[in-house]
């Protein structure tokens, strides 16, 4: 019986592993993908703003009127600037998803935990600087938020039964005095 | 009595009943032992499919979950509240009208998160209660609360000053350099509300639902993150929110209540109010 239970248990066991496998890879795809993109915007953030004060001067010569030039400078430089934090936070994020992807088996439930707060709080952050950015891949977003709650209640048990585990070995090989055993009768 | 020990027990014992399970596709009982059902041919799906024990959620895990779900209704709120009410109400314009919408926005918002308060103290299960610290440590944490306030709010003040000078920004006009009137709904918008909802959601539930199941540093970093974020109106104040989330964390468990936190952080609002005040009405 005992046997039963324990190879029902290893096999529980191993289906947590597997999940805490998914949140891995999930917190490495979700790492990886933020750096990456967010790399690529900072090298073309200069044009992206380029840009965008382009359309703003074409729309003031329309009405007939034409930008400082001097204010237009400041608003770049100030526009640059604010964009190139947010994406070096944004890159700073992908690296502790990385992090976490990695440790996700040493600190089960720390790692998971941690990538879902960050992961809805960054997309709600994000959400609120660009309310866009929000249903973009929506889909994916529901994806990852879901296997990291499964994967959540997957490295609760898994850090339950770990402990448990650890406890049980610890009380079988430990007398809990030098001469008694942990039930208290006289050791050999 | 006709007995012949020596022959082979097998011929007497009665025949095995043979175990039967119904067929996935057409409902017949088969042999279990077989391959394939005789009648339609479907391989039985305990072979086909391999077997995947359930992850079933401790009680831990449920209320961990639930902290999660209030936690994102909370920043879901926050956005909405902060892409239609607040862009509706341009910050850079001045006027009684104006400031007076601001201070409506944020008295519905916060009489809305109020409420989901009080949703997640009925839907979180309460967390065990924490052992009180000695009678020592608890008067240490309150002689030390005031000092590291101040602190905290200087490191709160560097940082904001620090930003505005390294990004440029231009100070938005502050709704407080408004009508002196509407102070008193102000200092109940800034000061007393977020003290008691925000300390109740993040320290007593946050940390005591985390503190089950992760060690007491983990729970008070992942308590004060939530913190943090959930200030995301404020986005470049997130770190240093996360700061006083840490702060406020320790000292609850330092002192053993929520009282502590609750007057810090209403104490350090309080503070920040009167520094912009003061920055307003001196120049």
């Amino acid at each position: 019986m005992a046997s039963a239970s324990s190879g029902l248990g290893s096999l529980s066991q191993a289906a947590r592993g597997k999940k805490l496998r998914t949140a891995r890879g999930v917190l490495l795809f979700v790492g990886i993908l933020t750096i990456v993109v967010n790399a690529v915007l900072f090298t073309v953030v200069e044009s992206q703003i380029d840009k965008e004060i382009e359309k703003e001067k074409q729309a003031l010569r329309q009405r007939g009127l034409i930008a400082d030039p001097g204010e237009v400078q400041k608003v770049r430089a100030q526009a640059i600037r604010i964009t190139r934090l947010v994406q070096g936070v944004a890159i700073g994020l992908g690296v502790v998803f990385v992090i976490l992807g990695i440790i996700v088996k040493q600190f089960p439930v720390g790692a998971t935990l941690t990538g879902l707060v960050l992961y809805i709080g960054a997309a709600a952050v994000f959400g609120m600087i660009d309310p866009a950015t929000l249903l973009t891949g929506l889909i994916i977003k529901v994806f990852i938020v879901v296997t990291l709650i499964y994967s959540l209640q997957a490295a609760l048990a898994y850090q339950r039964e770990e402990r448990e585990a650890r406890m049980a070995a610890f009380q079988s090989d430990t007398p809990v005095w030098p001469g008694v055993g942990i039930d208290g009768q006289q050791a050999e | 009595m006709d007995s012949r020990p020596n022959e082979p027990q097998e011929a007497e014992a009665p025949p095995v009943e043979m175990q039967t399970v119904e067929c996935w596709r057409c409902g017949k009982q088969i042999d279990r032992t077989l391959a394939r059902c005789p009648f339609c041919a479907a391989r039985p799906r305990s072979l086909t499919r391999p077997i995947r024990p359930k992850v079933t959620p401790t009680a831990e895990g449920r209320a961990t979950v639930r902290l999660i779900v209030m936690f994102t209704i909370f920043l879901f709120i926050s956005v909405i509240h902060g892409v239609v009410i607040q862009a509706a109400l341009s910050p850079d314009e001045v006027g009684r009208a104006n400031d007076e919408g601001m201070l409506y926005a944020a008295l519905f918002l916060e009489a809305v998160d109020t409420v989901l308060v009080i949703i997640a103290l009925a839907w979180i299960s309460i967390p065990r209660r924490a052992e009180r610290p000695s009678l020592e440590r608890r008067a240490t944490t309150w002689l030390m609360s005031l000092p590291v306030l101040t602190v905290v709010f200087l490191i709160n003040y560097w940082y904001h000053w620090y930003l505005r000078e390294a990004l440029d920004l231009e100070l938005l006009e502050s709704p407080l350099a408004g009508q002196t009137d509407l102070l008193p709904l102000w200092i109940a918008v800034i000061c007393l509300q977020p003290a008691v909802i925000e300390e109740l959601f993040f320290r007593y539930l946050g940390l005591g639902v985390l503190r089950n199941v992760m060690g007491v540093h983990g729970a008070v970093l992942v308590s004060s993150l939530m913190f943090g974020l959930a200030h995301i109106y404020v986005p470049l104040s997130i770190p240093v929110m996360i700061l006083l989330g840490i702060v406020f964390g320790y000292a609850r468990l330092a002192s053993g209540s929520l009282v502590l936190p609750m007057m810090m952080h209403g104490l350090h609002n309080a503070a920040v109010m009167a520094a912009e005040w003061y920055s307003v009405h001196a120049v």
